[in-house]
């Protein structure tokens, strides 16, 4: 890392770290430094204050010109040490609010006792209670329970979570400058239309606004960036030690060209992506976004660096420290059950690094490597990194992968094209479109600069465990209901009869969360148009749509599941120990799960001896494999707004950690309230006991073309990356590609480490977990979950 | 299934073996990724032994005392009453044990296990073989190991003959203590030998293992002069036994003369501690210190000056 990037990462506050509030101690919270984030109303201010203006308005309209406003008054800084500035709060130790989307969670849990009460002064707790009348039942999510039939409210409550990535290479190309041009020609043309009589008046009238809002949301964008040019020449004016001022010079003068004007540096291009970044991800609307192809979109630039002899290979790095350090003020505020299995104000916004181009070659360049590098110096958990696999990765690649997993970090995730690409075609893409996906969120494919195609309306998911206790009768302990078939234990005669009463009721789970989500999505459609976005969208600008009124095929509207395993070696287990081994009846086990097991040692005994997945056993693994298939398809069934399939997502994050505390026991020997299998495939911690190729061979039979983009972690030494191991580590990852797993990620610690970092969180303030799709703060992490991490089995590599 | 006399021993004709562990994932034991079959039974008796469960070749049970939960389970099915709850730690009279395994079945913990199995040849080839897509990308197979593989002949001729039959690289790991006649017969089907070394004086062999090394040194010679020799020597390195220069460059000066084709050196360590503990036999190196990483790495400079291809697995 270069002492410039090292200096500003010492001082920066790292959201990402910051979670779980009630869970953690005094002595804990004093460990870790810059603690005390806080809540920052100047949005919500500036936001409301925009409505209160725009009320005869249409809502696109209304939506580009709150972003004006609040691009126009919101407070800009830069702060020391930094090359690229850029943020979305008033300061940098706090985090935003959107009371447009929900603002009652919010005022709850920050009240005076609850567990976000330091996170506003009183003073602000009094703002913020002027800013929720003016809202009142109008904000997104609080519409919708004007409309939610009663019959829907049994189901746990959803929320959405949405990502897109925007057409990077033609901002950087053309500017912001270039794409207003276009969004100016299309007003004329569509005049043109009008009067032509090819456009109806209603069309007309809907198209010319949503253009309008495309060109004040385009301008106000640059006319923001220019608000940082002034600043960086004030402070330059001011600035005594002239290697400083040089600096803000620079930073005024990148700031006055970009995004307005095609990049013409690396380090400008990057800023230049930066400022877009936050406006989309932050600062209009929340979104779990970035998906950009990092090594792909900024080599060109780079590489005329180079050539021009404007940079060094160090310098590029350094650029790119820059940048990441960057990623570390940003994140949103949770909810409390979120924030405290989520790791902090974690914002994901994933960026991808390797893979092919639209005609199948390797794209790997130099950047690729500097990406690693600065991932590798800069030591954080945000970005999320993930590394494309296919049949022709360059070894180097994989070479400097193993190298940066070996320092301790748990990235980069690890992707495979063979499933990607061609799930992706399988849901309509485009083969060329689909060579060209990068992830977002932390598991989605997403196709760069296509219209916003992935929505996560259900993100709550389906804990699917619950799918087969309810079936059986057993109460759980907090989540509403997860359906309503009851069969008889008597008349059970097999385990065929047990799946089916679990999809059963699986179905019955889907459909209303469906029901649920096409709600919120249509209520998103009415009141949070984009209009910027859209315009950085390919294709909104000649349609003359906002992105939310038209798909983008595949429109990747999901729903995550999680617990597969534990559903599935429940299953195992009473086919072992109530069919083929006549142990026990399944009134006994019934009696032994709503007992927790109490006086029931010998039949749990037995349950645990079962086979179990993730141990290469057909007997076990089969089950999986078809509960698998047999859910995806009765997800698909569900249909969107747009008439397209709902799909089923592994975008488990920890859920299944959190989940499990709201299940009673399972079959499968597990005690109510512990977690669910790990990720969305991983086999149950300490389940597995044939070591690593085993655990990979049994999450191959379970096909993620079939079933869906499994989240899979793993759990491995750093010293098992090194030396003669790295190279048996890279053909391991070789034969993960051959054997057409979706996902892979590894946590390089072991439990020692872990179990010393329990006791002493102070010598450890950086050790990192994945947990599920990112990555995080060990120290960070409640009690129980660390727990859950050091009992995952660690592979002996 | 006819029953062999003895319900511990498998059958002569190799259709069963008796084994401790089936490996996937070993990462030291020939090249690349290999699954490693520990078959029981042993002709040696090395006191630093990290394995002692392997030496005996019937199964044997294990006890782990640390995850007793003193539920006195055990105690009331031992029909012969070995077991005992003294104070707050359970007793375990080896003598009186006739195996009948029903106190395992009855420990509620797991504190109580066995350790050997006999399993079918079809299924220990089957287990052995799936890990054939990282085989292939690895250069690994499978490795035959023990116990001494040659203690169950048959059995192991077997198995490396059905591996090869589907084309799967096999190591065999030995430490050449039969006759001539049966190593030839199952050094037919192994791509790579492991020759397990000891000591090169007979009196210091005898000492450490309780057999001479006449004959382990003769096969050593026989199976490095066969014509399709792959020959790797691999020498535990214990401090104060077998790890002076002098004996170390000796070691050296025959991997030269035999054209061996790579040394590894296993350093000497405490792993197996606690197997002996849950055999309630004593551990005879429990004094002897680890040997440290510098000082085995000492001791493959030291054979690679006599241009030797070394590695170390510490």
């Amino acid at each position: 890392m270069s002492s410039r990037t090292q200096a500003l990462m010492v001082e920066t506050p790292i959201k990402a770290q910051q979670v779980a509030l009630t869970e953690l101690s005094e002595e804990v919270r004093a460990t870790r430094p810059g603690f005390a984030w806080t809540l920052d109303l100047e949005r919500a201010r500036l936001v409301t204050e925009s409505y209160r203006q725009t009320e005869n308005e249409p809502m696109v309209l209304r939506r580009a010109k709150a972003l004006a406003h609040l691009l126009e008054h919101m407070t800009v800084y830069a702060r020391d040490g930094e090359m690229i500035v850029g943020n979305y709060a008033s300061n940098s130790d706090s985090v935003p609010l959107y009371p447009e989307l929900a603002w009652k969670w919010i005022k709850r849990e920050t009240a005076p006792g609850q567990v976000y009460e330091c996170m506003l002064s009183d003073e602000g707790r009094r703002e913020l209670e002027q800013i929720c009348d003016y809202w009142g039942n109008h904000s997104i999510h609080h519409r919708i329970r004007r409309y939610l039939p009663n019959e829907l409210t049994e189901v746990f409550w959803v929320f959405n979570w949405e990502a897109s990535t925007p057409n990077y290479d033609k901002i950087l190309a053309v500017g912001l400058k270039g794409i207003l041009e276009e969004v100016r020609e299309r007003r004329d043309s569509l005049k043109e239309e009008y009067l032509a009589e090819t456009l109806n008046g209603e069309e007309y009238l809907r198209k010319r606004d949503v253009l309008d809002g495309m060109e004040i949301g385009l301008s106000a964008v640059i006319a923001w960036s220019k608000r940082y040019a002034a600043l960086a020449r004030d402070l330059a004016a001011e600035e005594k030690d002239p290697t400083r001022k040089r600096e803000l010079e620079t930073i005024a003068g990148h700031c006055e060209w970009v995004p307005e004007n095609p990049a013409r540096t690396f380090l400008e291009a990057l800023q230049s992506y930066w400022l877009v970044h936050l406006v989309i991800n932050f600062l209009d609307l929340p979104q779990v976004g970035s998906g950009i192809r990092l090594d792909q979109t900024f080599a060109p630039f780079y590489e005329r660096d180079l050539r021009e002899g404007r940079i060094t290979r160090d310098e590029a790095q350094e650029c790119v420290e820059f940048l990441f350090v960057k990623f570390q003020e940003t994140g949103f505020l949770h909810a409390p059950i979120w924030s405290g299995f989520g790791g902090g104000a974690l914002g994901f916004q994933t960026v991808t690094i390797g893979g092919v181009d639209a005609q199948g070659n390797d794209v790997t360049n130099e950047l690729s490597y500097i990406v690693l590098d600065a991932t590798k110096s800069v030591r954080a958990i945000v970005p999320p990194l993930a590394l494309r696999w296919h049949d022709g990765i360059p070894s180097k690649l994989v070479e400097k992968a193993i190298e940066v997993m070996a320092s301790g970090m748990p990235q980069p995730a690890i992707f495979n094209d063979k499933v990607n690409i061609v799930r992706l075609v399988n849901l309509g893409c485009s083969l060329e479109d689909a060579r060209s996906y990068s992830i977002n969120n932390c598991m989605v494919p997403t196709i760069p600069g296509k219209n916003l195609n992935h929505i996560s309306a259900w993100a709550s998911g389906v804990p699917l465990p619950l799918c087969l206790t309810s079936a059986l009768g057993i109460p759980h302990l907090l989540y509403k209901k997860a359906g309503e078939t009851c069969i008889d234990p008597k008349r059970i005669e097999s385990i065929d009869e047990l799946m089916d009463a679990a999809v059963e009721n699986y179905k019955w789970t889907i459909h209303r969360l469906v029901l649920i989500g096409n709600l919120s999505d249509a209520l998103y459609r009415e009141y949070a148009p984009r209009p910027f976005l859209s315009a950085i969208l390919d294709d909104c600008i000649e349609r003359a749509q906002d992105a939310r009124e038209w798909n983008y095929t595949p429109d990747y509207r999901d729903v995550t599941l999680f617990g597969l395993n534990t559903l599935a070696d429940s299953i195992t287990a009473i086919k072992k120990v109530v069919f083929d081994d006549g142990k026990a009846s399944m009134e006994e086990l019934i009696d032994a799960l709503t007992a927790n097991w109490e006086g029931y040692e010998d039949l749990r005994k037995a349950c645990l001896a079962a086979p179990k997945f993730g141990n290469d056993d057909d007997y076990a693994d089969l089950i999986s494999r078809e509960l698998g298939r047999r859910i995806s398809e009765e997800t698909q069934r569900c249909r969107t707004n747009r008439d397209t399939p709902v799909i089923p997502d592994g975008t488990a994050a920890t859920a299944w950690w959190s989940f499990g505390r709201i299940c009673a026991a399972t079959p499968d020997g597990r005690s109510a309230g512990d977690p669910f299998n790990d990720g969305s495939i991983s086999p149950t911690a300490g389940r597995d006991v044939k070591g690593p190729t085993a655990v990979l061979k049994s999450v191959a039979k379970v096909d993620p073309l079939v079933s869906w983009n499994q989240l899979f972690n793993q759990t491995v030494m750093p010293d098992y990356l090194s030396g003669h191991n790295a190279q048996l580590f890279a053909q391991y990852l070789k034969t993960f590609g051959d054997l057409g797993v979706h996902h892979i990620q590894f946590t390089t610690v072991n439990r020692d480490m872990l179990e010393d970092a329990q006791k002493h969180p102070e010598k450890y303030p950086t050790l990192q977990v994945r947990v599920a799709g990112f990555a995080a703060y060990f120290i960070d992490l409640d009690k129980n979950l660390q727990d859950s991490i050091i009992a995952r089995t660690p592979q002996c590599f | 299934m006819p029953r062999s006399p003895d319900p511990g021993l498998a059958p002569d004709d190799g259709s069963e073996g008796v084994i401790f562990n089936i490996q996937r994932f070993s990462l030291q034991d020939g090249p690349g990724i290999r699954t490693t079959v520990f078959l029981k039974g042993c002709p040696l008796r090395c006191g630093w032994c990290s394995n002692p469960e392997s030496q005996a070749i019937r199964p044997e049970i294990m006890f782990r005392s640390q995850q007793c939960q003193k539920s006195g389970a055990c105690a009331e099915v031992c029909e012969e009453g070995a077991i005992t709850l003294a104070g707050d730690a359970l007793h375990l009279d080896w003598s009186r044990c006739t195996m009948c395994m029903e106190c395992i079945e009855a420990c509620p913990s797991g504190a109580l296990e066995i350790t050997g199995e006999r399993l079918k040849l079809e299924d220990v080839v089957e287990e052995s073989c799936r890990d054939e897509p990282f085989y292939i990308n690895s250069g690994g197979g499978v490795t035959l190991s023990g116990g001494e593989p040659l203690f169950q002949p048959e059995f192991s001729r077997r198995f490396l003959e059905a591996c090869k039959e589907r084309s799967i690289h096999t190591a065999l790991d030995t430490s050449g203590h039969a006759s001539w006649e049966t190593m030839e017969r199952i050094l037919a089907h192994a791509d790579l030998v492991l020759f397990d070394l000891k000591h090169l004086s007979a009196e210091k062999h005898l000492e450490g293992t309780q057999v001479r090394n006449d004959l382990i040194l003769e096969n050593l010679r026989k199976t490095c002069d066969r014509d399709e020799a792959r020959v790797w020597l691999r020498i535990p390195v214990i401090p104060g036994y077998n790890d002076a220069d002098p004996h170390l460059e000796e070691l050296a000066r025959l991997a030269g003369e035999l054209c061996i084709e790579k040394v590894s050196l296993l350093g000497f360590h405490h792993w197996g501690r606690s197997k002996y503990r849950a055999l309630g036999r004593p551990y005879p190196y429990d004094e002897t210190d680890a040997l440290s990483k510098e000082r085995l790495e000492a001791a493959g400079r030291a054979m690679e000056a006599h241009g030797i291809a070394v590695t170390i697995d510490h």
